[in-house]
């Protein structure tokens, strides 16, 4: 009897723990956060301190209206594009999916590389369109290769990589296109954000993606019970009462928004979809539930980090944070293929 | 009383290319039932039509009387669990974090499992026999320990039925007696209801109430063990005449021969 209630107790433990665990995930990547805002605040051309803050009216205007904007930027695409990766990691069941390897990105860009060919500054109730174009891209590209993928009941692993990848080359064929049929001048805009930049002056578009990127969050956080369910098992989750065409369709759905906004900002960041929920579930487990949230901060922080990289590496000049991130990101990209010797096969 | 009543299904994965022929069967709440049959016939097709998996293109399944579709998925989670034939393992999840994800239908949405979710999941992997390897990732595991976490996870639900889609498929021989024996167990102490597709007709004949025996999506034969495991009926089955069923000190042995 009282061995028993110890090993009863023990395991209260155990399970509070669990909860307990999850909000100190919380606290310790606040503080992570809290610290890559600092050393993106602090890195740039022009050091800034606070004493200068202080007195330099135009270090003050560098400093609002340039940096801050800047590694806000960074941040909520960051963990943007981190949470999406995560969710469709889970979704098809796959390690490698990711915005870029998936084809989303790609759709996203020309979907918003044609808005900005034809010039179309205009909004819709106050939602630029290139917002909408870039959804709208990712999603069909989102579609698509989900159809091509998927064949019968079960989605091969390897095939949908493949169809991904296809999607992103005729995507960024057809910008390539775009972008020799038009005037220099657009043409330079385009190749500006398709490798990546996170230039931005003030915080009114950051204002703008915030209204589209947080109910997009939230949406996914409140996917990620059943997100859970389907990382585990398909047909388990099923018989366990998630209706796993709602939740695919949810999941696409927001995620074509979530990448459609970061990319028509911020261009084709890749691979941050990629290592950062890799990181969370090597750090907190595998546990959707835990590892989305924990994505979301962490890649906040990694493109506040590959920011900086990126401003500060060239020393005067500066490098798109595009580069950065596939500088890091393919290799870590292959060595997970490695790691995965079933996806070896492809 | 009548748990799982299947009246006239019909179904087909593509148009003009029927799986299942109006199968109709009824398993009784606290019996064994056996899904046996060729490669082929349709028997993992019946067990997702019964588990809610598949829609019938016309004929109704009846879980408790009522029709199966109209019930809320998750409050049926509770009573009705189904075990799939294989299980994806992209992820290194450990066998108790997949045991746990059959606590999911008794969980409130935002939180995470409680102490007595795990002692249930716990007490699931120990019916199974697979306590020792709670803590192990599935990707490690070898093919028959991930179907027995598999059934683990259904019992965790604490269903009242259980569908088994050949859950001894990748088993060892101890491992296929001991599972039949947990079911029979747990019926005996719980009365529990399984239904269970499975290719060891060896092993039907003393625990299993009734077997249904199917061919073409369709059934060809079902009652009591004893009338279905015979070679006159099985031959016709299995559309193989080198079958022999024979009693040999009250077990019932069940081959093909090699050489006729």
């Amino acid at each position: 009897m009282i061995v028993e209630r110890v090993a009863l107790a023990r395991r209260e433990k155990a399970a509070s723990t669990a909860e307990h665990h999850f909000i100190r995930a919380i606290l310790i990547l606040l503080v992570i956060v809290g610290v890559c805002t600092f050393v993106g605040l602090w890195t740039g051309y022009e050091k800034i301190d606070l004493f200068t803050l202080g007195h330099d009216e135009i270090a003050r205007s560098v400093f609002f209206r340039l940096r801050l904007p800047r590694v806000v930027l960074a941040g909520i695409i960051g963990a943007t594009l981190a949470a999406v990766g995560a969710a469709l990691q889970a979704i098809f069941r796959n390690p490698l999916a990711d915005p870029l390897t998936l084809g989303v990105s790609g759709g996203g860009a020309l979907g918003a590389s044609i808005v900005i060919a034809l010039g179309w500054g205009i909004r819709i109730v106050g939602v630029p369109v290139v917002f909408l174009a870039a959804f709208l891209g990712a999603a069909v590209s989102m579609a698509i290769v989900y159809r091509l993928a998927h064949s019968g009941i079960l989605t091969a692993p390897g095939s949908l990589l493949l169809a991904g990848i296809v999607v992103n080359l005729i995507a960024n064929a057809a910008v390539l296109t775009i972008q020799y049929t038009i005037d220099e001048s657009r043409s330079l805009q385009i190749l500006r954000w398709l490798i990546g930049t996170l230039d931005v002056v003030g915080f009114s578009i950051i204002w703008q993606m915030l209204l589209l990127l947080a109910p997009g969050w939230i949406a996914l956080l409140l996917l990620a019970r059943d997100l859970q369910l389907l990382a585990v098992d398909e047909e388990s989750a099923a018989s366990l009462g998630v209706n796993v065409r709602r939740c695919e369709r949810a999941t696409y759905l927001v995620s074509s928004l979530l990448v459609g906004v970061t990319v028509s900002v911020g261009g084709s960041i890749g691979f941050v979809g990629l290592i950062v929920p890799h990181i969370a579930r090597l750090l907190f487990g595998q546990d959707v539930r835990l590892a989305l949230p924990c994505s979301l901060f962490l890649g906040a922080g990694f493109l506040m980090l590959a920011d900086a990289a990126a401003r500060s590496a060239l020393g005067q000049a500066e490098l798109p944070v595009g580069a950065v991130t596939a500088i890091l990101g393919g290799p870590f990209f292959l060595w997970l293929m490695r790691r995965e010797q079933r996806y070896a096969a492809l | 009383m009548k748990l799982v009543d299947a009246r006239g299904l019909c179904f087909e994965y593509a148009p003009q290319r029927p799986t299942i022929v109006s199968v109709s069967l009824e398993v009784q709440r606290g019996s064994m039932a056996a899904v046996i049959g060729p490669n082929g016939c349709g028997k993992s097709t019946v067990i997702r039509l019964l588990a809610g998996l598949l829609r019938p293109r016309t004929g109704q399944v009846f879980y408790r009387g009522a029709p199966l579709h109209t019930q809320d998925r998750r409050k049926l989670a509770r009573q009705l669990a189904y075990v799939p034939q294989t299980s994806s393992r992209a992820f290194p999840f450990t066998s108790l974090e997949v045991v746990l994800t059959g606590r999911t239908p008794y969980a409130s949405p935002f939180r995470l499992e409680n102490a007595a979710d795990m002692q249930i999941a716990m007490q699931a992997l120990e019916t199974v026999g697979m306590a020792h390897l709670a803590q192990r990732r599935i990707t490690e595991l070898s093919g028959g320990e991930r179907q027995l976490v598999s059934v683990a996870r259904a019992l965790a639900q604490e269903p009242e039925c259980v569908l088994l889609d050949e859950p001894s498929a990748s088993l060892d021989l101890k491992h296929r007696a001991a599972l039949i024996r947990t079911l029979m167990d747990l019926r005996n102490r719980t009365g529990l209801t399984a239904v269970m597709v499975t290719h060891d007709l060896m092993l039907l004949d003393s625990g299993f109430d009734v077997v249904f025996a199917m061919r073409c999506g369709a059934i060809a034969a079902g009652g009591p063990p004893e009338d279905v495991l015979r070679d006159s009926v099985l031959a016709d089955v299995y559309d193989d005449p080198f079958i022999r069923s024979r009693r040999v000190d009250g077990h019932l042995c069940v081959w093909s021969e090699l050489h006729s």
